[in-house]
C-alpha cells in the first residue's frame, strides 16, 4: 500500500499538505534477519498534543502496513507506545517490503479539536470514523533479499545466449526477464563466446567485453522512465541494493551520475583487472 | 524425494519455443516434455517435497467443474510451498509441463480458443508466467491459481477448511473480480466476503451472480480510499459484504 498526495475527506497529518501548522509525524523502521525472520523495529511519534491524547485514550493507534505484492502478504500492526518489534517469517516476503506507517482510529471519534490545524478549520468539530487515517508517516520499502538466493553473486544477474535461429542481428543486446538479464549476441559470436569462457586468462577481458557494456546498457535503462516497470525483477532488486552497498544510493539517486560511472562503481571498476589482465598477456607474448 | 525443477536456461528455451511447439502441445503425446524434463542440465533439486497426486480431469464442456476439489487436492498436497516460492516461475511451469500434464491437457486444452486468445496465448498464460506482473501470472497459471486461491481462503477453523475455497472457485467472476483487487490480499475481507456469499446462497437457495461481487469489489476500493479498511475483522467483513449483496438477491 502506497499513499502519495492523496486527499482525505477529513484533516489528516501528510508531509507539507498544509493542514495543520506545524504537526510532525516522525516513523522509522529498520530490520534484521534471523534465521530467515525478518525482525522489523518500528518507531513513530506525534507532535500533536491532541492527536496523542487520542492515543493514550486508546481511540487511535499508530498503525502500520506492510504489504509485499508479490507473495499476497497484507498485514498490519496496531500499537500505542512509540516503539514496536514484529517478526515476519521470510517465507512470506519475495524481493520488497512495503511499509506504511500511520495514526488510525480504532472507534469511531466526535468532536475532535487541535490548536495546530490550519485555520481553514478553525472552529469545526471534526469526527473521524473507525479507520479513518489520522496521520500518515514516512513510507519506507525494504529490499528483501535472502541468504539462500542462489543469484546473489552480480555477474550471476546475467545470462549469455544466441539470438534465435531465424534472426540476424550483428549487435549485442539485453533482453531483461524476471530474474536475470539475457545478454543475446549473434550466433557465430556465441561460439566463440563459449570457446574463451571458461579460459581463465580471458575472464576480465570476457567481463569487459560482455557484461560491462550490458550493465551500462541496464542501468540506463533503471534510470529511464520505463525502469519503474522491473522494479520487481530480481535483478533490479540486487542492483539496486548494491548501488547502497556502494553508497551510491538509491536508484533515484543515482540520476545525478552517468551510467558509465554507475555501471564501474557496480562492478568494482571493472577496466582497471581488464588491464592487468592485458597486461599480463603481453608480458607473456613478449617473454616468447 | 525432493521435486526437480527446471532451470533458468532451460525454462527460457522452453518458453521462446512455444509459437513452434503448439501442435505438440495440442497432440495427445508427451513424450516430447517428458524428454525434455529428463535431460539432467535442465532441472535442479529444489527444496520442495514431491507429492503422491492425481488431480481430477473435467468429465465435460464445464471444464471448471472440479477446479474447487483439484485446489483442495493440490494445496494439501504440497504444504512445502511457501508464498515466496509461488512468485518462481520455474516451479509452476515444471509443474504444467511435468506431473500435472494431463491435468493440463484436459483443463486447459491447446485447441480450445477463447474469444481473441490465440494457442501460444494458451500456452504462456497457463502453462508459464505470462506477464511481467508475477501477482496477475500467479492468478492465471493452471496450477498456481488453484494453490492460490486454497492458500487465501483456507480456513482452518471450520469442519471443511477448503469450503471457502469451492465458494470461490464456483465462478469464474470471483476470482477475476476478487483477486483483481488488492483488498483482496487481506485474508479477512476476502474470507469475510466468501463467507456473505456463502451465507446468501444458502439463505436463498441459489448462487450469487457476477453483479454483487463486481459492485461490492467497487464499493471497497471506494471505502478504502478513505479508510483504513484492513482494521476490519473478518465478521466486520462478512457483515459488510452480506448488507451490501442482500438487495441483488
Amino acid at each position: 500500500m502506497r499513499i502519495k498526495n492523496k486527499l482525505f475527506p477529513y484533516p489528516t497529518v501528510q508531509m507539507d499538505n498544509g493542514v495543520y501548522k506545524n504537526a510532525i509525524f516522525e516513523t522509522a523502521v529498520r530490520y534484521q534477519v534471523e534465521h530467515n525472520k525478518f525482525k522489523l523495529f518500528c518507531s513513530a511519534h506525534i507532535n500533536v498534543p491532541e492527536i496523542q491524547a487520542l492515543i493514550d485514550a486508546k481511540k487511535a493507534a499508530y498503525v502500520f502496513h506492510f504489504e509485499c505484492a508479490r507473495t499476497y502478504y497484507r498485514e498490519k500492526v496496531a500499537f500505542r507506545s512509540e516503539e514496536h518489534c514484529e517478526t515476519i517469517d521470510g517465507e512470506a516476503l519475495d524481493r520488497k517490503l512495503e511499509i506504511c506507517p500511520m495514526i488510525v482510529a480504532t472507534e469511531d471519534i466526535d468532536s475532535f479539536s487541535c490548536d495546530d490545524l490550519s485555520d481553514m478549520f478553525s472552529g469545526e468539530e471534526i469526527s473521524f470514523a473507525k479507520g479513518d487515517i489520522i496521520a500518515i508517516g514516512r513510507q519506507q520499502e525494504l529490499t528483501i533479499v535472502k541468504e539462500q538466493d542462489n543469484l546473489k553473486k552480480l555477474s550471476s544477474i546475467f545470462y549469455v545466449d544466441s539470438y534465435p535461429e531465424d534472426v540476424e542481428y550483428k549487435h549485442i543486446s539485453i533482453q531483461p526477464d524476471d530474474r536475470q538479464i539475457g545478454i543475446l549476441i549473434p550466433k557465430n559470436d556465441a561460439a566463440r563466446f563459449r570457446q574463451c569462457k571458461d579460459d581463465p586468462r580471458r575472464k576480465h577481458t570476457l567481463f569487459s567485453a560482455f557484461f560491462f557494456p550490458a550493465l551500462i546498457a541496464v542501468v540506463d535503462l533503471m534510470k529511464s522512465q520505463d525502469g519503474e516497470q522491473y522494479s520487481d525483477s530480481l535483478w533490479y532488486v540486487l542492483l539496486s541494493l548494491k548501488g547502497k552497498e556502494k553508497g551510491i544510493g538509491d536508484v533515484e539517486q543515482w540520476q545525478d551520475r552517468t551510467s558509465f560511472e554507475i555501471a564501474q562503481i557496480l562492478f568494482d571498476y571493472p577496466v582497471t583487472s581488464y588491464l592487468k589482465e592485458l597486461a599480463t598477456i603481453s608480458e607473456g607474448e613478449d617473454s616468447i | 524425494m525432493k521435486l526437480h525443477l527446471l532451470n533458468d536456461g532451460a525454462l527460457r528455451k522452453l518458453k521462446h519455443s512455444v509459437y513452434s511447439n503448439i501442435s505438440k502441445y495440442q497432440s495427445d503425446d508427451s513424450s516430447w516434455i517428458e524428454s525434455y524434463l529428463a535431460e539432467r542440465n535442465n532441472t535442479f533439486i529444489s527444496k520442495i517435497d514431491d507429492a503422491d497426486v492425481e488431480l481430477v480431469l473435467p468429465r465435460n464442456e464445464d471444464r471448471k467443474e472440479f477446479d474447487g476439489v483439484n485446489a483442495k487436492l493440490f494445496h494439501s498436497a504440497f504444504p512445502g510451498i511457501s508464498a515466496a516460492m509461488a512468485t518462481d516461475e520455474r516451479l509452476w511451469a515444471t509443474l504444467c509441463h511435468g506431473k500435472f500434464y494431463t491435468y493440463m491437457h484436459t483443463r486447459w486444452p491447446v485447441s480450445v480458443t477463447q474469444r481473441t486468445q490465440s494457442f501460444d496465448g494458451i500456452v504462456n498464460q497457463r502453462y508459464f508466467f505470462y506477464r511481467g506482473d508475477p501477482r496477475k501470472s500467479i492468478e492465471r497459471n493452471g496450477l498456481s491459481r488453484l494453490w492460490l486461491s486454497a492458500e487465501m481462503t483456507y480456513d482452518p477453523d471450520r469442519d471443511d477448511p477448503y469450503e471457502l475455497t469451492k465458494v470461490l472457485l464456483q465462478n469464474t467472476n470471483f476470482v477475476f473480480h476478487l483477486f483483481g483487487r488488492k483488498f483482496s490480499s487481506n485474508k479477512q475481507i476476502l474470507q469475510g466476503t466468501l463467507e456473505a456469499v456463502l451465507a446468501l446462497e444458502k439463505e436463498y437457495g441459489k448462487p450469487v451472480s457476477k453483479t454483487p461481487i463486481t459492485e461490492y469489489g467497487r464499493r471497497l476500493n471506494l471505502i478504502g480510499g478513505a479508510s483504513l479498511l484492513d482494521l476490519w475483522n473478518k465478521e466486520e467483513a462478512e457483515k459488510n459484504a452480506y448488507d451490501f449483496m442482500r438487495p441483488f438477491m
